[in-house]
């Protein structure tokens, strides 16, 4: 399983948050920093453990507990219809 | 792989606030190097510690931590894997710091800043918010929304 960018899903870049705006549903959502580390990161990851990879070398603490917040934050994003989850290349 | 290039794996654990276990690809050096430019203003030091010293320090961990250093190794390249012992001498003397250090310090009371993703939807006035819009529908009706 990996995650995806839904299609549709626009990001601009306000300071260090991104606006996301939705076309399908025309929700707009706001991601702060943090959020946005795990969005960026979602679009150059082809697995979820490249993705965990990814944030931890963007992000210093401890990889369990930055492992569980980023998956929350997926989930979120999936649940807002910001991600999709897809099936792993 | 050059030491200043690509990628490479990493995992960094906590055993306190001040002290981490981290084991990963590359040198000594290069280790040093990422986590100093993670947290440029903390003071650290980074030591290699050798297998037994390892095994003493993983048994300190908590047991979804071991977890993740199983996989770790489990992913192939085991051998090239090293373990390091990292001391915070950064006092956590946060008021002292800039905001912008702030940020960059992270774990345990070193912690001002902690990785917290946030997700929030904005509410729009209805009728998309923009100011009056003239707009006619159908026949007949025609005003502003």
């Amino acid at each position: 399983m990996r995650f995806a960018v839904a299609e549709g899903v626009l990001g601009r870049s306000v300071g260090d948050d991104l606006l996301v705006h939705l076309f399908e549903t025309d929700d707009v959502f706001v991601l702060n920093r943090d959020a946005r580390v795990v969005f960026e990161a979602v679009k150059e990851s082809s697995s979820v453990d490249e993705l965990h990879a990814h944030v931890a070398s963007r992000v210093f603490g401890d990889a369990l507990e930055l492992n569980q917040l980023v998956d929350t934050a997926l989930e979120r994003m999936v649940a807002a219809g910001i991600l999709v989850r897809t099936v792993e290349d | 792989m050059p030491d200043t290039a690509g990628s490479r794996r990493l995992v960094v654990l906590s055993l306190n606030p001040s002290e981490y276990f981290a084991r990963g690809e590359g040198s000594e050096s290069d280790v040093r190097g990422v986590i100093g430019k993670m947290l440029p203003n903390a003071e650290f030091e980074l030591s290699a510690v050798d297998d037994r010293t390892a095994s003493s320090i993983e048994s300190r961990l908590k047991p979804p931590q071991q977890e993740l250093l199983k996989n770790l190794a489990s992913q192939g390249g085991a051998e090239g894997l090293k373990s390091y012992n990292v001391k915070f001498k950064t006092p956590p003397a946060a008021k002292e710091l800039t905001d912008d250090q702030l940020k960059s310090v992270a774990g345990g009371a070193l912690a001002a800043y902690r990785f917290d993703p946030q997700i929030a939807a904005i509410r729009r006035p209805l009728g998309g918010g923009i100011g009056p819009v003239g707009v006619t529908v159908g026949v007949g009706i025609a005003g502003k929304f």
